[in-house]
Parts: structure tokens; C-alpha cells; sequence
């Protein structure tokens, strides 16, 4: 490569994001050309001096406790039959719908009238021709006409499911536009409001912690990994230096990624003693680590 | 911490070929990938409420596409997507309080009110200021390509989030790199 790098070539070819042959080529030039070797050198100056400053910004600890039990209160909320009342309008036209109902004529009344007709010519035909019998009256077994009608409200309605395309969705303006601050009720409660009767029924969904069943090994991990945690929450957020708060929350990341992918691998191939042997692995990562954040949280709380 | 779990777990992962792979539970996909999702939320939105806010939309969205969403690699570029779109339209339509905090904090410091050798968190924070303050003065899509390089997207995940051209995506983390170091030293944060 004869030519001096580009500022973007120069940076793919720093961030390894080139082809094999290009790569090799940059460093050849980079070799030969003081310039652009200044140049790299300036620009891993740069990157460091940006990695550095924003290490604290990305090193914050996400309340992943909070947003996880806030995301799944947000999806029952989204799961729970809505009761959506009636437009004004509509109610009174029901309600007014309710006292023409004896006079609408249908079908089934029309029949029921015709039988109601036909039982009572019955009945003096059949009179007429017997007078002199005492009258056992005929019990009136006209059927009752049926009443039929609009109900005096519509009912719970369902409410239906929003289902835009990932396209749509990624390229949505995102929250629904609200005057003042946003905050997460505006975000995802921006609809009017509803009234919700304790009364009806809430479907019997699973939540997504349930979604994914759990490997026969895992229950006992979780129920160890449960108690490890809660013994740390117990000590407090401020148990723990921040730089080694944000450690933990480091490996617990990298542990939890291989929770995650060996649990992949497990559903992928379950007779796979390799793959099982890898989550048991992963699992007693999580517990060593977990173990040695709860005993110096003790350790720290105690001294003071 | 040994982490020969985590090495050969994620070379298994590499290994398998993300279209064959089983699709994440939503709880993997929130286990995995919610931290990425709040730091891009934090790091443009500056408010620790905000950016909770944004992740559990984020989220939420994600949810709402069960059955439809992105599988393997295309996930983590769908939701950073998803979350600074969220990002930016916060920041459009949210008040200037959030400005006025900041100024506040920045003649704080300028002022003395705050003795910094005195408290080691008010250092601490102030870094945090000024780097985020730095960062919110670049320009889109430089910024976001910076933050998203940082947490460890490749240039294709990159592109992908943010629909630019990836043979783009080098010259905007250069650019942005000497945009923010120019912006950094003129707020006072440290040089190195």
C-alpha cells in the first residue's frame, strides 16, 4: 500500500475490523511511513485518553434488581384483561336501545307470536266445541316472548395487541409525545385512563423468568445463588467500594454471559456431557463469586 | 476468579452458527444484554431515572415482539437501536431542569463551592460530568458510534444499530474520538 491511510482505514485497521490482506497491508505501510505512524500513535493516544473518561460513565452499576422487577410488573400490566368503558355517546344510545327492546320485531318474536296466535285459536276452537263441559282451563302455556336486546354496557373489552413490525418499532418516534418530563409512566402509560374491576379474571400467564424451564441440575444453583444474593443485599448498596462494585458487576456479567451460553448449548445438545459439565462449571463460578462478595460484604460491615 | 467456563462457553457460542442457535428466552436476552442497553441509556441521557426509564421501554418493546424479534447476532444491534432512539426523543422533549443541574454543577465547581480535594466522590462525579458533558456535544451518528465501539460492538453491529454504512463506521469513531478529546480539554477534564 503506497498511499498514506485514511483517518477511517487508519481506525479499522487499529480496531482489527479489516480483512486479513488489508490488515497486513496497513501494517506494512505503517512500517514504512513516519507520518502515518505518528498519526496511529496520536489516535491510540486519543482512544485511550476517551476509554478513560468514560470508564465511569460505563462502569455505573445498573439497578438490574429493580428494572427486572419493574419490567415484569409492566408485563402483567400489559397481559391483564383492560375493562375500556364506553364512549359516552354509545352508553346512551345503549341505554335507550334497552327500552326498545320489548318492541323490536324479530324473527324469533315474529314465531313466538304466530304459536302464541295458533294456541289461542286452539283454545276457542276447542271451547266452542265443548260447551257444556266445566272448563279445566287450559293452562296457558303461551311461551314467554324472548327479550332480546342490546346489554346496558358492552362489557370488558379486549384490548388489542400492538403489533408493530422491528422496522416500525426501531424506527418509531419512541414514546408517545407528553407535555413535561418523561418518565416511565408517561412512556408506557400514555393511553387514557382505565378503569380496572377487581372482579374479572387475570389469565393465567407466565411471566418471562417462567418462559425458559430450567435444566434438572440448575434449581439447586438458583436456590444457593437466591440466598448468596439476598445476604449481600442485605449488607446494603454502599457495603462495597465502588471500583469494587464495579468489578463485581464485571465478573458477574462475564458470568452470567456464560450461564447464559451454556444453557444454549445444554437445550441444544442435552445428551451432551460436555455442555452440562460447562453450566455446572458456569454455575459454580457464579457461586464462588457471589460467595466471596457475601463473606467480605460481612467482613466490611462488621469492621465498621 | 478462573474463567475457563466463560472462554469455552463463549467459544462454543462463537462456534455455533447464530441462524441454527435456539432463539433467547426474554429473560436471557434481558440477562445478557441490559447492561449494554442502560449504559448507552445513561451515557446519553445523563439521569440515572431517565435511563431506567429507557431500558424498561427498551425491554418492553422487546417483549412485545415475541415471536418476531431479531435472533442471534441482530439482537444487541436492535435493542441499542431501539434505546437511543428512546434516548433522543427524551432528550427532545425533556425539560431544561436537566440542563439547569448541570450548569449548576459545572458553576459549582468553577466557584469553589465545593472543595475538591476534600471529597473524593464530588472528583469523581465531576469526571463523570465532564465526560458526559463532552459526549453530549458531539454530533449524531458520531456520538452513538463511540459509545457503541466502546461497549464492544464490532463496525457490523454498529452499522446495524445505527443503519449506517459500515464502511462508514471508521471514519465516525475517528472523527468522534477527536471531536470529544477537543470538546474534553476545553470543559477541564484530564488530559492523561
Amino acid at each position: 500500500m503506497n498511499t498514506c491511510l485514511d483517518e477511517g482505514m487508519l481506525q479499522a485497521y487499529l480496531d482489527g475490523e479489516l480483512e486479513r490482506a488489508h490488515m497486513e497491508a496497513c501494517a506494512a505501510h505503517l512500517a514504512a511511513c513516519a507520518t502515518c505512524a505518528e498519526l496511529a500513535h496520536e489516535a491510540e493516544h486519543e482512544y485511550a485518553l476517551f476509554a478513560t473518561a468514560l470508564a465511569p460513565v460505563l462502569d455505573a452499576v445498573p439497578p438490574t434488581e429493580r428494572l427486572r422487577t419493574n419490567l415484569e410488573d409492566a408485563i402483567a400490566d400489559l397481559q391483564a384483561p383492560r375493562f375500556v368503558p364506553e364512549p359516552a355517546p354509545a352508553r346512551l344510545r345503549a341505554w335507550l336501545a334497552s327500552f326498545a327492546a320489548p318492541f323490536t320485531i324479530t324473527p324469533r318474536r315474529v314465531a313466538a307470536f304466530a304459536s302464541f296466535l295458533v294456541a289461542v285459536a286452539l283454545t276457542v276452537t276447542l271451547t266452542m266445541m265443548r260447551p257444556q263441559q266445566s272448563g279445566d282451563g287450559i293452562a296457558d302455556k303461551q311461551p314467554e316472548p324472548q327479550r332480546t336486546g342490546a346489554p346496558a354496557n358492552g362489557g370488558p373489552a379486549a384490548v388489542p395487541t400492538v403489533t408493530n413490525t422491528p422496522a416500525e418499532v426501531a424506527q418509531s418516534d419512541g414514546p408517545a409525545k407528553v407535555n413535561g418530563p418523561i418518565s416511565y409512566r408517561n412512556i408506557v402509560h400514555a393511553t387514557p385512563k382505565r378503569h380496572r374491576p377487581e372482579a374479572l379474571p387475570v389469565p393465567d400467564v407466565k411471566t418471562p423468568a417462567e418462559s425458559a424451564p430450567l435444566l434438572p441440575e440448575e434449581r439447586s444453583y438458583l436456590t444457593t445463588i437466591a440466598t448468596l444474593d439476598a445476604a449481600i443485599k442485605a449488607q446494603g448498596d454502599n457495603a462495597l467500594p465502588p471500583s469494587v462494585r464495579a468489578e463485581f458487576e464485571r465478573n458477574l456479567a462475564l458470568v452470567d454471559q456464560a450461564i447464559i451460553a451454556t444453557r444454549v448449548a445444554v437445550r441444544r445438545n442435552p445428551q451432551a456431557a460436555d455442555a452440562k459439565e460447562f453450566l455446572r462449571s458456569a454455575y459454580q463460578n457464579k457461586v464462588e463469586l457471589l460467595s466471596t462478595v457475601a463473606d467480605q460484604t460481612q467482613f466490611i460491615a462488621a469492621r465498621d | 476468579m478462573s474463567k475457563p467456563a466463560t472462554a469455552l462457553a463463549t467459544d462454543m457460542l462463537e462456534q455455533a452458527q447464530p441462524d441454527s442457535a435456539p432463539a433467547l428466552g426474554f429473560d436471557e436476552a434481558f440477562m445478557l444484554h441490559h447492561r449494554a442497553v442502560y449504559h448507552t441509556a445513561y451515557a446519553l441521557l445523563r439521569d440515572v431515572g431517565l435511563a431506567e426509564d429507557v431500558t424498561q421501554e427498551t425491554f418492553l418493546r422487546l417483549y412485545r415482539q415475541q415471536g418476531t424479534q431479531p435472533a442471534g447476532d441482530h439482537l444487541r444491534p436492535w435493542l441499542l437501536r431501539v434505546a437511543i432512539n428512546l434516548a433522543h426523543n427524551t432528550n427532545r422533549t425533556r425539560t431544561r431542569a436537566g440542563a439547569r443541574e448541570a450548569e449548576f454543577f459545572k458553576q459549582a465547581g468553577g466557584e469553589g463551592a465545593l472543595t475538591p480535594a476534600l471529597d473524593a466522590d464530588y472528583e469523581r462525579r465531576a469526571e463523570i460530568e465532564a465526560a458526559r458533558a463532552a459526549l453530549a456535544k458531539i454530533d449524531e451518528p458520531m456520538r452513538s458510534c463511540l459509545l457503541l465501539k466502546q461497549q464492544g460492538l464490532s463496525y457490523r453491529e454498529i452499522a446495524e444499530a445505527l443503519q449506517v454504512n459500515e464502511s462508514y463506521v471508521g471514519s465516525l469513531v475517528a472523527r468522534g474520538r477527536k471531536e470529544f478529546v477537543r470538546v474534553y480539554g476545553k470543559i477541564g477534564g484530564r488530559q492523561g
